[in-house]
């Protein structure tokens, strides 16, 4: 397979695993708790690195996971007992916790693995590199493997908690009504967001997460007539992103990961247009179903 | 330690500028950044920060040159663009708000980051002062930098000064606003180009994320101590003007100290200070608050569960050991004893053997007279809401067991004046005067 067939696949995978998460993120209006959360990921490796001294995966993920449900835990308890509004608490949570990362970054860790540019802005077309290797046989690309492993988790996720996930996106009261322990979930939702981000942080970084997160899974919420069409379309669109923008960064030469994230901005702003271009046509809602 | 010290000396004129830079643009974000928080865009600062990325490199491409006047045009141009393009995501399309500041955060950014790593691979060398972007150069603001600041400064305080009155009958009423004459969208307009500007300005100096933080963290820290929003705008302006200062002389103590961060962190220690603390507002003081409402109310009940056991009529309260009382109400038996303790000190309670193993407990005339007047509220509020409610007899006791705590002579009065001389509950009870 070519460099670029890879790289489309990669950025495709990296946008499925996102879209995922990101249908409930947006149903549930947590777009921005998915930019907060991908920025104290970074708090979490850090801190991660300076308990254990290493940046293993294993370590990487799980401090990332763990920042990011403290993350959540901080930004509701600002909210419950501040009585801070939402917005407001996710805003002064996530700037303290990076700027923390970033300062304990400069103070101690310089000599670790820790790439400030690499966290912020990935390094997708590195991941060319990294072979998955059993005995010596080369089994493509390990990025791949990665978010194979991670769709499947995710699709188990859905699987099992998506009536609970559904219910309490569009009626939180109804669901605590049923019985339904929406709570729980809502964590664990939130923990597979710090999974997500943390996993594909190293390939495309912090802020073209939130993208991924966020604009295929509303490009799809504005066409979708139900939850699961809308992760069909979430999915659709990812892949299709993941195409254009790895030939428009090819073609300028430019960084794959801000190429995908421009592109799916672009066919986003594609289909606001065509939907007002072709008039009331496209008034499909989004109901229980 | 020493290098703080030697900082605040300000023998070094790099230093004088960076300390004034950042204590002005720390000010008047917090201002600015006030009305954003009341607003409830907050994370507005957030998003419009990532979209001065493109302008930059957009300009930088267009113009090849890093002027300052030039970068910040561009910056200018598509922070407005966010701008505009936030408020009307939501209303032309059925996006959420919250989903279109994250749209727009990401796709400006990426846009940006697209420029940019075209940029990097350009022959000029002449790219310097593009990357500062996204942590910013606050360590090295320039005293050509200063004037700018300087200058924003002054233009937002004058802005603020003459629109205060119009600024804030929009902010907390939209509709009154529209009625009184305001013209919104012009004042919406100007507000949204202020802030743009010193977004433009602040970003450059400050970097994105600390940017962000800037128009926020000092309002939300000062609304836990504001009265008002004049108090709210000088509070949020001081403590960004504030942590800016004790931030870039925290940096200054080691060399590879970035300054931006730790003025994020200082702001947001003094958030939390404030968010904790604050008398009125702060969750430590209203979580006390309310543990001794809760105390205050179990003694209560205890007392009028000791007044309930025996003959009320001859007000001749019997002893009783506490698991009776346990049956009654639904307390642990540590709470009880804790609040028999509090009941004996205040002279409402007695204990037939103090410290002994007997374990009797009876009310003190003064308690008698306590428990008569909680048996008395909780009576008169069981009528009224009969009578007014037309609620059946049957719900009327667990209203009542609430009630009956938060009557005060006042809604007695006025509950009487109501009832107009009824002598009994619902439930045919006498309703007992007060001593």
């Amino acid at each position: 397979m070519s460099d670029t067939l890879q790289l489309i696949l990669l950025a495709s995978l990296i946008g499925i695993s996102s879209s995922l998460v990101g249908v409930f993120l947006v149903l549930r209006r947590l777009s921005m708790l998915g930019d907060a959360i991908s920025h104290t990921a970074l708090f979490g490796i850090v801190l991660g690195f300076i308990i254990t001294a290493s940046t293993g995966g294993f370590v990487m993920v799980v401090s990332a996971v763990l920042a990011g449900l403290l993350t959540t835990w901080a930004i509701e308890f600002l909210s419950d007992k501040g009585k801070l509004s939402s917005d407001a608490s996710i805003g002064v949570v996530f700037t303290w916790l990076f700027a923390t990362a970033v300062i304990i970054i400069s103070a101690n860790v310089s000599d670790a693995h820790i790439d400030l540019d690499c966290v912020l802005f990935g390094e997708l077309a590195f991941q060319v590199f990294e072979r998955f290797e059993v005995g010596g046989v080369d089994l493509g690309l390990r990025g791949v493997w990665e978010q194979m492993l991670l769709i499947f988790g995710e699709l188990v996720f859905l699987y099992v908690g998506f009536r609970v996930l559904k219910i309490s996106s569009f009626d939180q009261a109804f669901g605590v009504s049923l019985g339904l322990p929406s709570r729980g979930w809502y964590y664990a939702l939130m923990a597979l967001v710090s999974l997500v981000t943390v996993v594909n942080m190293e390939s495309v970084g912090a802020i073209l997460v939130v993208a991924m997160l966020a604009v295929p899974a509303n490009t799809a919420y504005l066409m979708a007539r139900s939850v699961k069409e809308m992760y069909v379309l979430a999915s659709l669109v990812s892949v299709a992103s993941a195409v254009l923008g790895i030939l428009m960064a090819r073609h300028f030469d430019a960084s794959p990961s801000a190429g995908v994230a421009l592109a799916s901005g672009l066919i986003l702003l594609g289909v606001v247009l065509g939907k007002r271009l072709l008039g009331g046509s496209g008034s499909a809602s989004l109901s229980l179903g | 330690m020493g290098e703080f010290f030697e900082f605040w000396r300000l023998e070094e004129a790099q230093n004088v500028w960076v300390l004034l830079g950042a204590v002005f643009l720390g000010a008047t974000s917090g201002a600015i950044g006030s009305f954003n928080f009341l607003k409830k865009r907050s994370l507005v600062g957030d998003a419009l920060s990532h979209s001065a990325l493109p302008g930059v490199t957009t300009a930088f491409l267009i113009f090849k040159s890093n002027n300052l006047l030039v970068i910040s045009l561009g910056a200018f141009v598509s922070c407005y663009l966010a701008n505009w393009l936030l408020k009307n995501l939501s209303v032309f399309t059925k996006i959420k708000p919250d989903s279109a500041l994250a749209i727009i955060l990401s796709v400006f950014f990426a846009l940006g980051l697209f420029q940019l790593t075209l940029i990097q691979k350009m022959p000029e060398a002449s790219q310097a002062g593009l990357a500062s972007l996204l942590f910013g150069k606050a360590q090295a603001i320039s005293h050509g930098d200063l004037k700018w600041i300087l200058g924003l400064s002054l233009v937002c305080a004058v802005f603020l000064v003459i629109y205060f009155r119009q600024l804030k009958t929009l902010t907390f009423d939209r509709v009154f606003a529209r009625t009184s004459g305001i013209s919104i969208n012009r004042l919406e307009n100007i507000f949204g180009f202020f802030l743009v500007l010193s977004i433009v300005i602040g970003v450059q100096m400050a970097g994105v994320v600390l940017m962000a933080a800037l128009l926020l963290t000092p309002a939300a820290a000062a609304r836990y101590l504001a009265k008002d929003l004049r108090s709210l705008v000088l509070l949020s302006s001081a403590i960004g003007g504030v942590s800016a200062a004790l931030g870039v002389s925290i940096s200054y103590t080691s060399p590879g100290m970035p300054t931006g961060p730790w003025i994020v962190v200082v702001a947001s220690l003094i958030f939390l200070l404030c968010a904790v603390f604050s008398p009125g507002r702060g969750i430590l003081p209203r979580y006390l608050r309310r543990l001794e409402n809760r105390r205050r109310m179990r003694d209560e009940d205890i007392v009028r569960s000791l007044f309930k056991l025996g003959d009320e009529v001859k007000k001749d309260p019997p002893w009783l050991r506490s698991k009776e009382i346990l049956g009654y109400r639904n307390f642990s038996f540590s709470e009880l004893r804790r609040s028999l303790q509090r009941l004996e000190s205040r002279g409402l309670v007695e204990e037939l053997e103090r410290g002994g193993t007997e374990d009797l407990y009876r009310l003190t005339p003064q308690g008698i007279s306590s428990a008569v007047q909680l048996t008395r509220y909780h009576r008169l509020w069981e009528a009224y809401l009969s009578q007014n409610i037309n609620l059946p007899s049957d719900h009327l006791h667990e209203d009542a067991e609430d009630m009956e705590h938060l009557i005060d002579a006042e809604i007695e009065a006025q509950i009487l004046d109501e009832l107009g001389g009824l002598l009994e509950d619902p439930h045919g009870k006498p309703i007992p005067e007060a001593d």
